[in-house]
Parts: C-alpha cells; sequence; structure tokens
C-alpha cells in the first residue's frame, strides 16, 4: 500500500521543515520529495555530518539523495534552479527534478517587479518574485513549466507579452538578464511530468513551504504569502493518487520566530543557545528574524485548521531547537493527539528524539 | 452625488467650528495618523464615478482635481481645505458657471507608493466636497523614480468616469493635476491591475492622454517650487502645451482653475455648462449606452 508524509510548519515558517523533510528521507530511502506550495523563496536548511544545503528550488531530500518533485502549486525559476542544481553537484546531492506542466515559472521581469513595489516589500516579501508570479498568473499572462519546453519562438513570445504586462516597452539593458535567463533555461534538462509519474515510487514525502499561519486564506492579511500553506493541496494530490495511509508531521520551533512584517504574538527578545547554524538571517527584505514564546494557544488553533484540510491524516508533531533553550514545556496545553512527539536537538536530524511518553 | 448646492455661508460657518484654519494638517487629515487610504476612496473594484445632472444641478460641469499627495506637494490639500476650496468653487460660480461638479483624486507613484490613486466622488456641495478631500492620506511617499503616476488620474478618467454634460451634451469636462514632478512614461497592466483590481493593458503616457482627452479637457498646474519642477515643467509644455499651467504659488491653483473654466465658458458658443442651442435630440450613436 502506498503511503505518503505531509510536512506542515505551524508557524510563520522557519520552523525546521527542512530538517524534518530530511528526518523521514533519511527513513524512507526510496521515496520522492514533493514541494505543494510556494518555490524559490524557500529556504530549508538540511545538515548532514558536515554537509549542509540550504533547499530552495531543490526539495529538501536531494542533500539525502532523492529526487524532487515540484507540484502544480509551486513557482519555480530557471536561473535559480539552475545556480542551486551547481551547488548541489559539488555536495554529490541527487539533481533529479521533475515538475508538473502547470508549475508557474517566474521571469525577471516578476522579480524586478517584487522588489520594485513598495507594497510587496511592506507586504514581508523576500523578493524573490513568488508573488508577483502568482498574481500575473491569474490574468492573461501565464506561464507554466510546459511553456519551458514549447517551441522556442512561442517561449519567447510570452516573455515578450510579460514584459509588456509589467510595462517594459523597448527598454534597453534588460537583454543581459533575459539572456542569462534564457541559457539557464537551454542548460537544464527539463523533466515536465503530471502526477502520474508519482505512482512510480510507493513513499511520497511532502514538503510545506513557509506555514500555516502566512496562508492566503488563513493568515493575517496583508502580512501572508501567495500560497495554502496548510496540508490542503499535498492532500488533493494523495487523493488524485488515491493513497489513503496519510501522516503529517507538523513543524515547530520551540520558540516563536518570524520573518519579515506583519502581526505576531508575544514578541520579544529570548536568549538562545547552540544557534551558530541559524539560516535565517537579516536580508535586505524582510530584515532580522523576530523571535518570541511559544504560544500554545496558536499551536492548537493551526492544529485544528490543519485537520479540516486533513481530516483523515494520522498525526505527529516535531519541535525542532530544544537545544537552543532552557525550558519547561507544557505540550499537555495541546488540545492535539499526536502519535509520536519528536524533538530535535542539533541542526541535524541524526538528533531527533522521540518524547511522545514526556507530554502523552 | 451632485444633489447639493454649495453654500459659502455654511462652508464658513464650519470651517469656523470645525477649526480648519487653526488645526494641523495631520488633524484635519484624519487618515494620516492610521496611515492607510479611507476604504472609501480605495478605487479597486471601482467602476465608475458619476456626474450626473439633478434638478438643483441641470447643466452639471465635471472637473477631475487630482492632487500630488506625495513629498513637498502634500501640504497643497491642507490649503485648499483652509481657504482654497470656497474660492474655487465660488469663483466657479460667480464666473457664471453654476453646476460644477467636481471629483478629487490623490495621486501617488504606483511604483514606490502604497496608495497610488485615491478617488472621491464627484461633488457639488460644500460638505460633501470636503469630506472627500480630508478623507484623503496624505502619503507623502514619492521618491526613487524620476516621476509621479499623473498619468493615472488620466487613467481614471478615461475608463472610470461618465458624465451627463458628455452624453447628454457632447460637452467635455475638465481634468487638472497639480503637481511638480515629470509624468512617469508607462502605465503597466500588472499596476493598473493591482491598483484597480482588473486591467490587461499597458498604456503609454501619449495613449492614456489620448484617450482622457476623448471626454476631458486636459491641464497640468505645475508647481515651480525647486529646480527639479523646472526641469519638469519644460516636459509637461512639451506634452500639453499651453494646457501646462506654471504657478509659483500654491495658493493660486484655485484662482488658475476657475480662470480656465469661466474663460472656457465664455468663449464656447453656446457657453459651459448651458445647454447647446443646437438640436439636442439628435446626437446618434454616442447617447447610447454601449454595453
Amino acid at each position: 500500500m502506498k503511503t505518503a508524509q505531509i510536512v506542515i510548519g505551524l508557524g510563520f515558517g522557519d520552523e525546521g521543515k527542512g530538517i524534518t523533510t530530511d528526518f523521514l528521507a533519511k527513513q524512507n530511502p526510496e521515496s520522492i520529495v514533493i514541494r505543494f506550495s510556494g518555490g524559490q523563496q524557500a529556504a530549508h536548511t538540511v545538515m548532514i555530518g558536515d554537509k549542509k544545503h540550504v533547499h530552495s528550488s531543490f526539495a529538501s531530500g536531494a542533500l539525502r539523495g532523492l529526487p524532487s518533485y515540484y507540484s502544480e502549486h509551486c513557482t519555480i525559476h530557471p536561473l535559480f534552479l539552475y545556480n542551486e542544481r551547481e551547488e548541489l553537484k559539488e555536495k554529490n546531492a541527487n539533481l533529479d527534478l521533475y515538475i508538473h506542466p502547470l508549475a508557474k515559472v517566474t521571469t525577471p521581469f516578476d522579480v524586478w517587479h517584487n522588489r520594485g513595489n513598495t507594497r510587496n516589500i511592506d507586504h514581508g516579501t523576500c523578493g524573490k518574485g513568488i508573488g508577483s508570479t502568482m498574481k500575473r498568473n491569474e490574468g492573461p499572462y501565464k506561464l507554466f513549466a510546459i511553456d519551458l519546453i514549447a517551441p522556442r519562438e512561442m517561449l519567447l513570445e510570452k516573455l515578450n507579452q510579460i514584459a509588456y504586462y509589467y510595462g517594459f516597452l523597448n527598454e534597453s539593458g534588460i537583454d543581459e538578464e533575459i539572456q542569462a535567463y534564457l541559457e539557464a533555461v537551454d542548460k537544464l534538462k527539463w523533466n515536465i511530468v503530471d502526477y502520474t509519474f508519482l505512482l512510480k515510487y510507493d513513499n511520497l514525502i511532502f514538503e510545506g513551504s513557509q506555514g500555516i499561519l502566512l496562508d492566503m486564506d488563513h493568515g493575517v492579511f496583508p502580512n501572508v504569502t501567495y500560497a495554502n500553506t496548510t496540508s490542503k493541496n499535498a492532500v488533493e494530490i494523495c487523493n488524485k493518487l488515491k493513497i489513503e495511509d496519510v501522516e503529517v508531521y507538523y513543524a515547530t520551533r520551540s520558540y516563536t520566530t518570524r520573518h519579515g512584517h506583519g502581526w505576531m504574538p508575544n514578541e520579544r527578545e529570548i536568549k538562545l543557545k547552540n544557534n551558530e547554524e541559524e539560516t535565517c538571517v537579516f536580508n535586505e527584505y524582510q530584515k532580522h528574524l523576530r523571535f518570541g514564546d511559544l504560544d500554545y494557544d496558536l499551536l492548537n488553533y493551526a492544529l485544528k485548521l490543519d485537520a479540516a484540510y486533513s481530516p483523515m491524516a494520522k498525526r505527529n508533531l516535531v519541535v525542532t531547537c530544544m537545544d537552543q533553550l532552557e525550558k519547561d514545556y507544557e505540550f499537555e496545553n495541546l488540545t492535539t493527539d499526536f502519535d509520536t512527539i519528536y524533538g530535535s536537538f542539533s541542526p541535524d536530524s541524526k538528533d531527533f528524539k522521540q518524547i511522545t511518553s514526556l507530554f502523552q | 452625488m451632485g444633489g447639493t448646492r454649495y453654500d459659502f455661508g455654511a462652508r464658513e460657518d464650519r470651517a469656523k467650528k470645525v477649526g480648519y484654519a487653526s488645526k494641523s494638517a495631520s488633524e484635519i487629515f484624519t487618515q494620516n495618523a492610521l496611515r492607510k487610504a479611507h476604504e472609501s476612496m480605495n478605487p479597486n473594484g471601482v467602476i465608475f464615478r458619476e456626474a450626473r445632472d439633478s434638478e438643483v444641478h441641470p447643466n452639471t460641469v465635471p472637473i477631475i482635481l487630482g492632487l500630488d499627495v506625495t513629498g513637498s506637494m502634500g501640504h497643497i490639500p491642507h490649503e485648499l481645505i483652509k481657504e482654497g476650496l470656497p474660492k474655487l468653487m465660488g469663483g466657479i460660480i460667480q464666473g457664471g458657471v453654476p453646476d460644477p461638479a467636481l471629483l478629487f483624486l490623490g495621486i501617488g507613484d504606483h511604483e514606490c507608493d502604497r496608495y497610488p490613486l485615491q478617488v472621491g466622488q464627484f461633488e457639488s456641495g460644500d460638505e460633501e466636497l470636503d469630506m472627500w478631500l480630508t478623507r484623503t492620506y496624505i502619503e507623502g511617499g514619492g521618491g526613487g523614480n524620476a516621476g509621479e503616476s499623473y498619468l493615472l488620474a488620466w487613467y481614471f478618467a478615461a475608463f472610470h468616469t461618465k458624465t451627463d454634460a458628455f452624453e447628454k451634451r457632447g460637452q467635455k469636462g475638465l481634468l487638472f493635476t497639480v503637481g511638480d514632478e515629470p509624468g512617469l512614461k508607462t502605465l503597466p497592466a500588472s499596476a493598473i491591475k493591482e491598483i484597480m483590481g482588473q486591467g490587461q493593458q499597458t498604456y503609454t503616457h501619449l495613449e492614456l492622454l489620448a484617450e482622457a482627452q476623448k471626454r476631458y479637457d486636459v491641464y497640468h498646474i505645475s508647481v515651480l517650487h525647486s529646480g527639479q519642477a523646472i526641469n519638469a515643467d519644460v516636459e509637461w509644455k512639451e506634452l500639453l502645451g499651453q494646457n501646462c499651467l506654471s504657478i509659483e504659488d500654491h495658493r493660486e491653483i484655485p484662482n488658475v482653475i476657475k480662470k480656465i473654466i469661466c474663460d472656457k465658458h465664455k468663449s464656447s458658443g453656446s457657453g459651459l455648462g448651458t445647454i447647446p442651442v443646437s438640436d439636442t435630440n439628435d446626437k446618434g450613436l454616442d447617447n447610447i449606452q454601449m454595453l
């Protein structure tokens, strides 16, 4: 019987979806890892011994040797993807990447628009063009993964139209960037395959993006992401493939974080240790990572919400960064029953510990 | 909209009571404290703003005033509410045009500002006009790029207004933008979609100007208070010729607008805001709404 595990962030992102995905990849080495929301903005860190990679356009099984799949709900940017592929090549990772024909493709125009628009920056963009791509794809100027393998004239015409949509009319200086973009399109081998391809695998690992509290329908507008970050999309794909044995792994840090503007409860400085490997650092668009205490009410909210999208699934909890804080946890405040609760005690998934009995 | 008359006495009493003369801009423009535009001025989803005739105003003259609310232009709405508005409306009415209907637009920059376009409604009454003007959020941003999105005013006038003046009488309205920067040269479909909630076509400034000029006489009032503004003025003159009015003191704005409207009224054979003598029944297809 085919099985699936879905990794979901319970907060505002940066909960440890990378390490959790790697934990599952290690136990299920014959799986494929599927991205089902977001895109090239992901920064999912996996550390295996002294090897480390921040996965973005590849799924977080790549370093462990698993192939990646991008579903129709995701965006891809060929140049970012190419650059990451080069990095991963040096780390002897699995470079196999399969993409659904209807995955949305980001262009340099989307990225410029994303970075040049003050409103986007206010809303907490990370400047990788995802929001612009999703919005553009709601209108007539669409670009899908399948278009990357369409006859070149057609792709060029579509890019021309997207330039027009953003108001780039006969401007000099954009040809060079488009050139690099098209070169990346040429250099990559595009495996464009629909969901039937996934039937080859007995186990699917679904890697979420961001977190439930940034979901486009459930986060606090306007500081939300343009994606369904709950298990909604993953469960839909499982249903299409008739996979019934589904487990959700909910990831949270042992404290609350938020990277970017917008509402967050009980924000305050907290004292951390062992966090030298933190990859979520200051950037120009989102500024500093923000911290706060773990909010059990908010966790209960996110868990109950997600269950609405995945009613039949078994549920597990993963609490990352437990080594970074000396604190008594109050997981007995959680109203969801879990099959298993794990804690992570280093940036390497080998230090996951089962802590179920402590709290249930 | 448009069912009330401009009442100077009432305006004066109210202005005193509210304390327009003594209050600071941030006390009058209450959206400034909230740092966001008033929801009623959000153009997203607005199909049309209409200037219709009524019993009180049988011959409306639609006037659009697009105020740059960025940077140093942000004090102009304050000046208007203190004393400019009665001067403007009073001047027009005393000049022989009894039915002006005025629509305020707040103009920013579609690349840099959070609220690049704010829209009021066509109004003739003093209280309503005060309301829309003071609801405007003076974002005060601007910046980065070389220009403001004055062409949003042209876009809105061209595609999102309907007037009885044009539909019934074949008379153009008047569209004024006020600012101190050059206009941007392109309005991308992406920006229109984001601001209006719909839009698939990218326009150049020339295309939009031509569209707006179908139903409005288009003017720009160039406020020459900096070197940059003087450079911008050259561009505006090239684009609009004598329809670019240059002033050094922004307090002249009401006089300039009043003069244009009243001159136009006098010079046009039939008179602006009066029923043309020609046969008003025969307007061919122009009067039929094409849906």
